[in-house]
This record gives C-alpha cells, sequence and structure tokens, in this order.
C-alpha cells in the first residue's frame, strides 16, 4: 500500500499517517463513538482491495480512503445512545498540576516560540483578532501561517503537558 | 485552493454537526485531498475550543458543542488543555506593546522605571547596576568638565601628548544627544522601538476607539436608521478588506456588549462579536463593530445587540440594521 501512496518510502509513510488522521477527524466530526477504530477498519479495507485496483485507480488514494471511510460509517451507525453528561470541572488540585506542567512546558519551548503563544492566547475575542494581525504583521507574516506556526506550538504543549501530567501521577 | 474566512465558517459548523449532508460530504471530499484545508480545520477546532471557554459561544453553538463536539475522550482533553492554557496565558501575559494603553510624552525617568519592569529580578538587579554604573560615569565626566572647563575630547587630545598624530579634521567622538545626562539620571539603553511612546494621534483620546487602518463606514441609531431616514448602506471602496460600523446606544448600562449579527439571505448566523466596549462621553456612547467583506458579502444584515450585566447575563439592547452594497 504504501508504494501506491507514494514511490518514496517515507513519504508514503507520512501520507499514511495523514490519511490515518484525516479520517479520525471525519469519524469523530461524523460523531462516532470510536473513531480510532473505523480509521484503523477503513485502512484494513483498502489494503485488502490494493492489489485489484492500484494498476487501474486513477485519482488522488486519499478520495478512494474516503469512499471506503463512508461505508465503513454507515455500517457502524447504530441507534444513538444518550449524550454521555458533561464530565465535572476538574478539581482545583488538578488544575494546579495542570498549570505547573505547563509552566515547565512552556520553560522548556524556545523563547521565541514562548512568547508568541503567551502573545497569541491573550486578549478576549473582539481585541483577539486585531492584536493577532498586528502580531503577524510584526513577525512579518500572513495571518494564517501564525495561526498555524500557534497551532504547532500548542499541539507540542499539550503533548509535554500530558506526558509531564503521567509522570508526576 | 487559499484557505479563507468562508470556510472557518463552514469547518465551523461542520464540527458543530450543523453542516447540511451534501456540504458535508463536499467538505470530507476536500479534508482528505487538501493537507492545508486540513490544517484549517485542525486550527478552527482550537478556536472553537477556546471560544466555549471563554464563553463565547450563542447558547444552541453550546449546546450542539456539549452535545455533539465533545463526544470523544479526545477532545474532552483538549477542551482541559485549552482551560489550563487559558489560566496560564492569563496569569503570564503583561499587556503587549501593540494592545498597551498608549500613553503621553514620558520623562526619561519614566522610561527608565519602564525599562526596568522586568519579571526576573536577578535581571532587574543586573539592569539596575549597569544604570548606576552609567550614572556613575556620567558624574565623572560632569565634575571632570566642571573642574577644566574644558569638553571631554579635548582632554583626550592632551592625553595623547606630541606623539598625537590625529589628522586634522579626524572625527572626535562626541556624546551623542540621548547620552548627555540630564537631571543627573542615566541615560541608560536606548528603548525597544515598540515601546517608545508614541505620539497620541488626533483621534485616539482615551474616548475614542481605536481606528487603525478602518474606515468608519456607517453610523447606526437602534432601529437601524441613519438620522436621515435612510437605510445604512456601506458601499466597500475598491481594495478595501474591512470597514468599521458604529452603533449608537441610548445609554451604557453594561460591562460589555455582544453584537449577534444575522445576514437576512443567508440561514446561520456569523460568528458574533463579544466583549465590545461602548466608548464615547456622555449620552453619545457606541460600539463598534468590525465588518470584514470576506464574511459579510453583499446584502441585508440584522444585528442584536445585547449588553452583559456584572452577573453576566445578556439582556437585549437594541436591533440594527444595514447593507453591505456591492464593490464599485
Amino acid at each position: 500500500m504504501l508504494a501506491w501512496l507514494d514511490a518514496d518510502r517515507e513519504r508514503a509513510g507520512e501520507k499514511h499517517e495523514l490519511i490515518r488522521r484525516k479520517l479520525v477527524r471525519i469519524f469523530t466530526c461524523r460523531g462516532c463513538p470510536d473513531p480510532e477504530e473505523l480509521a484503523a477498519e477503513t485502512i484494513n479495507r483498502v489494503m485488502r482491495k490494493i492489489q485489484d485496483i492500484a494498476d487501474t485507480y486513477e485519482g488522488d488514494p486519499a478520495l478512494y480512503f474516503y469512499k471506503v471511510a463512508h461505508y465503513v460509517h454507515l455500517e457502524s451507525v447504530r441507534p444513538k445512545p444518550e449524550s454521555a453528561p458533561m464530565p465535572p470541572p476538574d478539581p482545583p488540585e488538578k488544575v494546579e498540576r495542570e498549570y505547573a506542567c505547563l509552566d515547565h512546558c512552556m520553560k522548556r519551548l524556545p523563547a521565541k516560540s514562548r512568547e508568541l503563544v503567551l502573545q497569541y492566547y491573550q486578549q478576549d475575542k473582539r481585541a483577539k483578532i486585531d492584536h493577532r494581525k498586528e502580531l503577524a504583521d510584526r513577525l512579518g507574516i500572513a495571518l494564517n501561517a501564525l495561526r498555524l506556526r500557534a497551532h504547532r506550538i500548542r499541539a507540542s504543549l499539550q503533548q509535554c503537558m500530558l506526558e509531564c501530567l503521567d509522570e508526576r501521577m | 485552493m487559499e484557505p479563507s474566512f468562508e470556510d472557518d465558517e463552514r469547518i465551523r459548523l461542520y464540527l458543530l454537526g450543523d453542516l447540511p449532508g451534501q456540504e458535508q460530504g463536499r467538505l470530507e471530499e476536500r479534508l482528505m485531498s487538501d493537507d492545508e484545508f486540513f490544517k484549517q480545520l485542525l486550527a478552527v477546532e482550537e478556536e472553537l475550543i477556546d471560544d466555549y471557554v471563554h464563553g463565547l459561544l450563542t447558547q444552541s453553538e453550546r449546546a450542539r458543542f456539549e452535545a455533539h463536539f465533545l463526544s470523544t475522550p479526545d477532545r474532552q482533553q483538549r477542551l482541559s488543555f485549552a482551560r489550563a492554557l487559558d489560566l496560564y496565558a492569563s496569569r503570564k501575559t503583561e499587556p503587549s506593546p501593540a494592545t498597551a494603553p498608549k500613553q503621553g510624552p514620558a520623562s526619561w525617568w519614566r522610561l527608565l522605571l519602564s525599562f526596568f519592569r522586568l519579571e526576573s529580578p536577578a535581571l532587574s538587579l543586573a539592569f539596575a547596576g549597569a544604570a548606576l554604573l552609567l550614572a556613575a560615569g556620567g558624574a565623572y565626566l560632569l565634575y571632570k568638565v566642571s573642574q577644566t572647563g574644558q569638553a571631554p575630547q579635548q582632554i583626550r587630545v592632551e592625553e595623547k601628548g606630541p606623539e598625537t598624530t590625529e589628522t586634522p579634521g579626524s572625527p572626535v567622538p562626541q556624546p551623542a544627544p540621548q547620552d548627555k545626562v540630564a537631571d543627573g539620571h542615566a541615560p541608560g539603553p536606548a528603548p525597544h522601538p515598540a515601546d517608545r511612546p508614541q505620539p497620541t494621534p488626533p483621534d485616539r483620546r482615551p474616548d475614542s476607539p481605536p481606528s487603525g487602518a478602518l474606515r468608519l463606514a456607517a453610523v447606526i441609531l437602534p432601529g437601524g436608521v441613519r438620522s436621515g431616514g435612510q437605510t445604512n448602506r456601506i458601499a466597500p471602496v475598491p481594495g478595501e478588506k474591512a470597514v468599521r460600523v458604529k452603533l449608537n446606544l441610548d445609554e451604557d448600562r453594561y460591562t460589555s456588549y455582544r453584537a449577534e449579527i444575522k445576514n437576512a439571505d443567508r440561514p446561520g448566523a456569523l460568528p458574533p462579536q463579544d466583549r465590545l466596549k461602548a466608548v464615547g462621553a456622555g449620552s453619545a456612547k457606541a460600539v463598534f463593530l468590525r465588518v470584514p467583506f470576506s464574511l459579510y458579502p453583499p446584502g441585508d444584515y440584522e444585528v442584536t445587540l445585547k449588553g452583559r450585566t456584572a452577573r453576566g447575563e445578556l439582556e437585549s439592547v437594541g436591533k440594527y440594521s444595514f447593507r453591505v452594497l456591492p464593490a464599485n
């Protein structure tokens, strides 16, 4: 299957992972309770069909995954259970542990990334839009590029915080 | 295709489970084949979570968010992280130079003090020490000048003696104007350009809104009628991306305001503009809306303005309307 995605094995692996993440997102957005499992099932089905379609299929392979995912979703739809209750707010001890871990993770960031993230997430909404535009101008990048940069830093912060919380449990 | 703000709106509806079936299919296909669009979805997801944390979702959005969006442990975990990040950012951040209240011309002393307002005590001490040394150096120079009655550069020339081979007219270091000691205080390092006090522009008085580069396109009274009795029309100028619209208030009784905007020709609400502050003096109070044309194509718009009480409850203030005309 990797060869079908890309001649270069490493790029093929990256594409495979990206397709998997996209499928998980789509299943999540469709309200599926176990999106990871459905994404894995989709990929398994495509793998089983690869030999039949690889030579004749034309177009973006990602769209073939999507078509299979659609059928996997239809098969998985069951009568909707009652919505799970909202999780209660975190207890104060957990909030403080999270804060301590986040502080630790922030200090591990390069100074520029830390500054960017703090500047990006300050302000409430009305001022935030203008403020982010000014931040982007100051950095000399487009607003969307700033947004994506902040998103990448945030993702790494979240991962770091979760690992830190696991260590402190 | 470049991501756009209209995409943001569709992604938001998709994430809340509110996108009609066919549109959903088209969006998902684009997600699969367009990596940049996928990244945009991830960013919009985060912004949606942040809006929930800040209480910026409408009632129906909040209900959809809690019932549909938070359906997986992964998203609940991301909500928890968003809360932690919000708490961290609110505790840690200083006002940025771009949004800090603009000050009038500051004395050297005030500039020096602001430069020492650093988070790290060690850094503050180091700068304080450097400033003291500079002050001492400046005082010594003054003393020397007062003793000899000569400028410092002349003293240097004399010290070099007969061996001096300075050519006439060679540049002699002159103290830069900002290094001149005044009031007995050391000048200190030059302030960062972003920290220099900006002269207050004529329209940037404390009670007037930040003008930035946006044109004020309309002034609207409650009920939607301009004082001249005409419908409020906004005519975009070619190349213009956004304008401001001023909503006049009969009175200002609230801590902040929220504007919920609908396009009369399209279903679904536009993103609300929240935490708006009233500006102006006396009975001439108003709130300002930002109208980017990418989100507000030509058409009729209705604004429901609500005021937020001290307890955080929203109360209806009035309705306004305006029309965006096609660009010339």
